[in-house]
C-alpha cells in the first residue's frame, strides 16, 4: 500500500470505456484498496443503494445517462459522495463546471496516466480517509452538525498515518469546503499535533535538526527516537478535541509538555531569518490555512478555527 | 519507480520527486538523493516538484537543508516552475525569494 494512505479505501469504479476502467483497476489492486466496477451507470446507481463507498470514480460521459443527471442521482442517493468524474481530455469544461459547483472533487482525464492518476487518487484518499480515534479500519458514516469529537493518546501511541480528521470527508461532501482547503486544514491540523508532540511532550528543540552527525543523521531526529522510548516523554499525553457547526470548524490540541512563551502567537512571516532557520514554518502554516490561531498563556494548548463562507 | 530520480544535465544536477514531501521517509530520500548530487561535486542543482501535491514542514526544512549545504559551497539551489499547493507553501514561507526558478 502507498505511503500517505494507511488503509484501503473503498471505491466504486464506474466506466464503459473498458481500457481506463481495467487501468482504474489495476490502479487500486496495486494500491490494496478494494473496490467494485461497473460499466454502466444502472449498476453504479445500484451498487451505491447497496452500500457505502469512501469515493466514486466515474465516467462522465456515459452512454445511457447525461453525465449532469448522473451526477444529480449519485447525490441523491449519497448526499455527501464524493465523486472523481473520467472524461476525454476535450471535455475538461464541463468538468470543471462540475469542480467549480461542488458535485465532483476532481477530474481525470482519458486517456488515464498512471503518474497524474495515482497523484489525484492518493489526493483524495488523504482527505477522505477516516480514522477517528486512530483504530485502524473504524469509520465513522454518520456526521451531522452540530458535531464534537475527543481524541486522547500518548506520544507513544501517535501515528500520523492513523490520525485524519473524519469531519473533513463530510464538509468536503456537504460543500461546505472544497477539497484544496480540506487538504490544508488537513495539513494546519497535522503542523499543530507535530507542534504538539515533538516540541511539547518531547521537548525537542527546533536547532537540532541543523546539528548532523558523521552518519548523516541530525540530532534531532536521534533525541526524537530515544524520548519515544523513554517513558518520562513518551507517556505524556496529546488531547485533541474537534467541534464542527454550521459556521465553523474549531480544533484545540493540549499537549503536556511544559508549554512555551506564546510569542509564536504572530509568526513574522516577513523575516526571512525564520524561513531559513529551522523554527516557525508549522506555524506560519497554520496561521496561513486557519482563520485564527491562539495559544494559551502557558503555551500547552492551540486552538484554531476556520470559518465557512 | 524511484521516487527520488536525479540526473545530470551539463554544470547541473536534477533530482525529480514524484512522492509527497511529507514525512521523514520522504525527506531522507531527497537528502539521499542531494547527497549523491553533491558528492559528484555539482554545487548547482535543482529541485523537480511538479509531482509533488503535498509539502509539510517537514520536507520544506530538508529542501532548505539543502539550500544551506550548497550556499556553504557557493552553490544554488534551484526549482523547476511550481504549481497549486507547494508553488503557495513556497510562497508563504517566501522560499520563493531564495530558491531561483530553472526554466
Amino acid at each position: 500500500m502507498s505511503e500517505g494512505v494507511p488503509s484501503p479505501v473503498r471505491v466504486l469504479v464506474a466506466d464503459t470505456d473498458l481500457d481506463s476502467r481495467k487501468k482504474l483497476n489495476q490502479y487500486f489492486d496495486r494500491e490494496g484498496w478494494s473496490y467494485d466496477s461497473v460499466g454502466d451507470s444502472e449498476s453504479l446507481l445500484a451498487a451505491l443503494k447497496e452500500r457505502k463507498y469512501d469515493l466514486v470514480v466515474t465516467d462522465l460521459c456515459m452512454p445511457d445517462i447525461e453525465g449532469v443527471e448522473l451526477l444529480r442521482k449519485i447525490k441523491q442517493e449519497r448526499p455527501s459522495q464524493p465523486v472523481v468524474v473520467v472524461a476525454d481530455s476535450s471535455l475538461e469544461r464541463q468538468a470543471n463546471e462540475f469542480l467549480q459547483s461542488g458535485s465532483a472533487l476532481d477530474f481525470l482525464p482519458r486517456p488515464l496516466v498512471g503518474n497524474m492518476l495515482g497523484q489525484v487518487l492518493k489526493r483524495i484518499a488523504r482527505a477522505i480517509t477516516s480514522h477517528g480515534d486512530g483504530k485502524k479500519g473504524k469509520r465513522e458514516s454518520v456526521f451531522e452538525l452540530p458535531y464534537a469529537k475527543s481524541y486522547k493518546f500518548t506520544s507513544r501511541e501517535y501515528d500520523e498515518n492513523k490520525l485524519k480528521l473524519p469531519i473533513l470527508e463530510f464538509l468536503i461532501g456537504s460543500s461546505k469546503i472544497e477539497l484544496n482547503t480540506a487538504l490544508k486544514l488537513d495539513l494546519a491540523y497535522q503542523e499543530a499535533v507535530t507542534n504538539a508532540l515533538e516540541h511539547g511532550n518531547l521537548e525537542l528543540e527546533s536547532v537540532w535538526k541543523e546539528e548532523v552527525d558523521d552518519d548523516g543523521r541530525d540530532r534531532y531526529s536521534r533525541i526524537k527516537e530515544q524520548r519515544l522510548q523513554d517513558s518520562a516523554y513518551a507517556d505524556r499525553f496529546i488531547s485533541i478535541e474537534v467541534r464542527c457547526d454550521e459556521k465553523s470548524l474549531r480544533i484545540c490540541i493540549k499537549d503536556d509538555g511544559k508549554g512555551f512563551p506564546a510569542e509564536a502567537d504572530a509568526p513574522k512571516s516577513s523575516d526571512l531569518t525564520d524561513t531559513i532557520h529551522c523554527h516557525g514554518r508549522g506555524l506560519t502554516i497554520m496561521h496561513s490555512v486557519m482563520d485564527a490561531v491562539s495559544y494559551s498563556e502557558e503555551g500547552t494548548v492551540v486552538t484554531m478555527e476556520k470559518y465557512f463562507e | 519507480m524511484d521516487e527520488y530520480q536525479t540526473e545530470i544535465a551539463g554544470d547541473k544536477g536534477l533530482i525529480k520527486i514524484s512522492s509527497d514531501l511529507d514525512s521523514e521517509q520522504s525527506g531522507e530520500a531527497l537528502r539521499k538523493a542531494f547527497n549523491q548530487l553533491f558528492d559528484q561535486g555539482k554545487r548547482t542543482i535543482v529541485l523537480d516538484l511538479d509531482s509533488v501535491e503535498i509539502i509539510n514542514s517537514y520536507g520544506i526544512g530538508k529542501v532548505l537543508m539543502c539550500y544551506k549545504r550548497l550556499k556553504a559551497e557557493n552553490g544554488v539551489l534551484m526549482v523547476k516552475p511550481l504549481k497549486g499547493f507547494v508553488k503557495e507553501t513556497f510562497e508563504l514561507l517566501m522560499l520563493d525569494k531564495l530558491l531561483p526558478i530553472d526554466q
